[in-house]
């Protein structure tokens, strides 16, 4: 064939070759991710231009030069004697081999090495370390060239060079930011079809790689296509069928790279072998290829493309495989098939060890002049922008989305160009935007009425809450005082929890003569209601026992209904849906009673024995009051008697207690209250409340209170002062006190109560006479004797009432131990005497010595013999040397 | 010379009448401290009451406690020693009619005593 043809077939390989730039800038731009796309791709367009001018100055003479060591080429310099077109042809051949070896490194560094070091990076390889090693292995004198070295079209000089540089790049640079952390894998490569037609325009390149390396159209060519394509298509299948058990996918990566493996692998001796041996040559690159991927990996080795593992492992195996598969005849070394392996051998390892070991000096020696890696934040930033300024349109609309997101302002929309991906998103993101923005100002006009409404609700709430307050002070003040209970009920608690802010429940005390009282109410309903019912209730009984003076508990309950009934009209027909009242425990504390009724309301009554205490429920009567068409006009109520016992304890409560739920919905119970005051009568009774309400805490957990909850514990007769003394006849009392006298007896007190006593002209002359004289012995005897003593007086009680047929006068007063004993004894002898030997005894100690010597005796006589019957004497132990002394002395009425 | 103890709430009034001789006591008896207040009556007594006098004691006394009734009976014994001196004496118990208990404190009183008396019912006021 004429020159002319060879021209074009080499100069056309050399256009396919340099579409090998094409091929790895679009593999290595898919394969990284897309911040750093535009500085991949740039290099890629840079190591080819670099390359070129150094080829033309240096690389071109020290590998193909006049070299006459075998060593290193060292003429034509900037091409100073090739001017023969032949000459030309091969040079530009060859310089597109020499930028394809240097564009290798560029993949493997992606992502992390900087732009200023890459390029140095790029003069060193296609300056000197390629056209150096390609010397010895292509130059006709290279001294490997001389031994038999045969690599056909360059896996070890081209792809070999490359691939070790590119290893020794990666070491000394390091992994990538986050490569090999655990917990976040990398970002994906971000577009393997970009790679994928990448490595498909490598494929076709290669036909000029391969093929343009006979430096003619020979009838060799074809077989070097064939053998070309079979050895790319195995290496792909070769890496498939390795990734695919493993990975359990067909990964993409690892096949492209399989796929550049093979095509390296039959780089070498493409055009000694067969078809198959093609085929297996390349199918083992392939192989070796992912095999060498999973190597770099848990080596941790970043190399991001996988340059190494498909240029330099592939590269030593594709030109070994001369040796073992190459037609022997045609490499022409005149060695046998072992020798020429032992010369492949010793070729790849000098590659090896010059691209490798030197590259790897030359590196670290720039990187301590000039560090090849760019600071962390601009390799997190991405090298697209931090090395070159260049944004996409995505990484602008991220800015402006992070600009949004930074400032919370979202009003503002992206601007975007129409009819592009990104500017779909961007339409997207603004449609969403305004959809936000829609919403938020939905939902802060949502707020604003709703804030309205709640800065309504808060004031209405805080008018009504202070009303409550006050309606609660109001409520309170009805409320007996402390003080006032113990004095009306002795020791006592009161448990008093209301529901609300004001309650239905109420308590009430009063003191009537000598009989006290005690009721506890629950009205109808609580809070305000039950409240306005309560002050009905307390009106009623300050108007029905304090004022009427009304004193018989079932006859209280029955005015009470009557009166509650007429208050609210429940027996008219205006009235008749009124159907409120309440529910009440009375009780009355007499001297050696309690009386009780009840509406409604039991009375519970515990006295301590040895063992369990003795315990009582009295049921009220099923009827309450008021209650509208619920209950009949009139109630007959009835009345309950409770003897007197020291340590009798009562407890009046209304149902809130024992309708009590807890979360389970079971109520609080009355056996539980009663198995609980049961177990408290050892502790004193002030002291219940606290157990009590401990127990209904514990026991109502989270549940809300339902109903107000009263609770009065009392021991009636706990009160040490006054004692009453007996006056009762046979048991039955009869009217009204005629006067009482309490404290101090100074003459004073004396006199004014004797003068109030003889005024009373419902009395005969007589009768005051006789009146007035016991009760100034006794009111004497007091301030002489009583132990309890104001400014030097005796402390004590006198008071008379009218009997049946007597007038009876009682006093008491404490004493000492040695004076009652003395009283018990002087009254036991007096006792036996009638009423003449008193007499006579009297008229005895009257004339019997001085009165210095003291009348006491006298007048106890004196009082005993003007009794019309025996004086009634108590002593009652009332502490240590304290005894509480009284006597009730009788007179006719008249 | 006329003497007076005006009354209190407790004691009666104590008045000496020199013209007829009459000692009176009238009213009420029941005095915090009995000793002092008949020890004042128990010495004038004992100082004015002369041998060869004639005097009238006369006793209007509603009430009486037991402690007075002990003081009058030491006074009734200085006037039996004053009658055994050469005085002439005599006591007038007072009661008002119908009023049993008033008569019986004065017969109590004076039972056994030495002085000459009497008891004498006056009409209520």
């Amino acid at each position: 064939m004429t020159d002319s043809v060879n021209f074009l077939w080499v100069l056309a390989s050399a256009a396919l070759v340099m579409c090998m730039q094409i091929g790895f800038c679009m593999l290595e731009a898919g394969l990284v991710r897309s911040k750093n796309s535009i500085n991949v791709a740039i290099k890629n367009l840079c190591d080819f231009c670099v390359a070129a001018i150094l080829f033309w100055v240096s690389g071109f003479a020290l590998m193909f030069g006049n070299s006459p060591t075998g060593w290193v080429g060292i003429s034509d310099f900037f091409l100073e004697s090739v001017t023969a077109p032949s000459a030309l042809v091969f040079f530009i051949f060859q310089l597109m081999f020499c930028a394809t070896s240097a564009t290798i490194v560029s993949g493997a560094v992606a992502e992390r090495m900087s732009f200023a070091s890459y390029l140095i990076v790029t003069a060193v390889v296609s300056g000197l370390l390629y056209p150096i090693a390609g010397g010895w292995a292509w130059n006709q004198n290279g001294w490997l060239h001389q031994l038999g070295f045969r690599d056909f079209a360059g896996s070890t000089v081209v792809h070999g060079v490359g691939g070790w540089v590119a290893l020794a790049s990666v070491i000394i640079l390091g992994p990538r930011i986050g490569r090999f952390d655990i917990k976040h894998s990398l970002a994906s490569s971000h577009s393997l079809v970009i790679s994928t037609i990448g490595v498909l325009v490598l494929f076709v390149s290669w036909f000029g790689f391969n093929g343009g390396s006979t430096f003619a159209l020979t009838d060799a060519v074809p077989g070097i296509l064939l053998n070309t394509v079979l050895g790319g298509a195995a290496g792909f299948l070769g890496a498939l069928v390795s990734v695919w058990p493993h990975k359990k996918l067909p990964e993409l990566p690892p096949a492209l790279n399989g796929c550049v493996g093979g095509l390296v692998a039959i780089t070498a001796g493409c055009q000694a072998m067969s078809p198959a041996s093609a085929l297996l040559v390349g199918f083992i690159g392939g192989v070796l290829s992912y095999l060498a991927v999973l190597a770099l990996e848990a080596l941790r080795i970043d190399d991001v493309v996988g340059a190494s593992a498909a240029h330099g492992v592939p590269g030593v195996w594709g030109t070994l495989a001369v040796a073992i598969f190459g037609n022997l005849e045609v490499l022409d070394t005149g060695l046998g098939r072992w020798e020429q392996l032992g010369i492949q051998l010793l070729g790849v390892s000098v590659f090896f060890a010059w691209a490798f070991g030197v590259g790897w000096a030359v590196l670290f020696a720039i990187n301590k002049l000039h560090p090849l890696r760019v600071d962390a934040d601009l390799e997190l930033v991405g090298l697209n922008v931090s090395e070159h300024g260049a944004s996409t349109e995505i990484i602008d609309l991220l800015n402006e989305m992070a600009h949004h997101s930074y400032k919370g302002e979202f009003t503002e929309r992206v601007s975007f160009e129409p009819f592009t991906e990104v500017g779909q998103i961007a339409t997207q993101y603004n449609r969403v935007i305004d959809k936000v923005v829609a919403e938020m100002e939905m939902r802060e006009s949502i707020a604003r009425h709703l804030q309205r409404a709640r800065d309504e609700s808060e004031n209405a709430n805080r008018k009504i809450f202070s009303s409550l307050q006050y309606a609660r002070r109001i409520q309170h003040a009805i409320l007996p005082s402390p003080r006032q209970l113990q004095e009306t009920l002795g020791d006592h608690f009161v448990l008093y929890e209301p529901r609300d802010i004001v309650s239905g429940d109420f308590y009430w005390c009063a003191t009537v003569g000598t009989k006290r009282f005690c009721a506890v109410v629950d009205c109808t309903g609580h809070g305000v209601p039950g409240a306005f019912m309560s002050m009905i209730g307390y009106l009623l009984l300050e108007h029905t026992i304090v004022e009427e003076q009304m004193l018989e508990p079932a006859e209280i309950l029955s005015a009470i209904h009557q009166r509650v009934r007429q208050a609210l009209g429940q027996n008219s027909d205006e009235g008749a849906g009124n159907r409120d009242g309440m529910e009440m425990a009375l009780i009355r504390i007499d001297r050696d009673e309690v009386i009780f009724a009840g509406a409604n309301r039991p009375l519970w009554w515990f006295i301590p024995t040895t063992g369990e205490p003795e315990f009582g429920e009295i049921g009220g009567d099923h009827h309450g009051i008021g209650g509208g068409a619920l209950e009949p006009e009139m109630i007959e109520f009835t009345q309950h008697r409770i003897p007197r016992h020291p340590q009798l304890a009562l407890y009046l409560q209304t149902d809130g207690l024992l309708q009590q739920p807890n979360h389970l919905r079971a109520i609080y119970d009355r056996r539980r209250l009663r198995e609980l005051l049961s177990s408290l009568q050892t502790t004193p009774i002030s002291q219940q409340a606290r157990h009590v309400s401990a127990s209904l805490q514990n026991f109502r957990g989270g549940a809300k209170q339902r109903d107000d909850i009263t609770l009065i514990g009392l021991q009636p007769f706990s009160l040490p002062e006054p004692e009453v003394p007996p006056f009762a006849v046979n048991g039955t009392e009869y009217g009204d006190e005629l006067f009482r006298l309490e404290g101090p007896m100074t003459s004073r007190a004396i006199a004014d109560a004797g003068r109030i006593l003889r005024e009373r002209t419902n009395l005969t002359m007589q009768s005051r006479l006789a009146l007035f004289g016991l009760f100034v012995e006794m009111a004497q005897n007091i301030a002489r004797h009583s132990a309890e003593r104001a400014d030097g007086v005796g402390v004590g009680t006198i008071f008379a009432r009218i009997e049946e047929n007597y007038i009876a006068i009682g006093a008491s007063n404490l004493v000492n131990a040695a004076r009652a004993e003395a009283l018990r004894a002087e009254f036991d002898r007096l006792r036996a005497l009638d009423p003449a030997q008193l007499r006579a005894l009297y008229m005895e100690r009257l004339h019997q010595g001085t009165s210095e010597a003291g009348s006491s005796g006298l007048g106890l006589i004196d009082l005993s013999r003007k009794s019309k019957i025996f004086p009634e004497i108590s002593l009652k132990e009332r502490g240590p040397d304290k005894f509480l002394f009284s006597m009730t002395v009788r007179v006719p009425h008249n | 010379m006329e003497w007076l103890i005006p009354a209190s709430e407790s004691t009666p009034q104590v008045h000496y009448a020199p013209e007829t001789g009459t000692l009176s006591l009238e009213g009420e008896s029941y005095p915090e401290d009995v000793a002092e207040f008949f020890g004042q009556v128990k010495r004038w007594i004992d100082g004015n009451f002369q041998p060869g006098g004639d005097y009238r004691v006369s006793l209007k006394l509603w009430y009486l406690n037991t402690g007075s009734t002990k003081s009058l009976l030491d006074i009734l014994r200085l006037l039996a020693a004053k009658v055994d001196a050469g005085a002439r004496v005599t006591v007038e118990w007072h009661y008002i009619a119908d009023l049993e208990l008033m008569r019986e404190a004065g017969e109590e009183l004076l039972e056994g005593c030495r002085v000459p008396w009497k008891i004498v019912p006056v009409e209520p006021e």
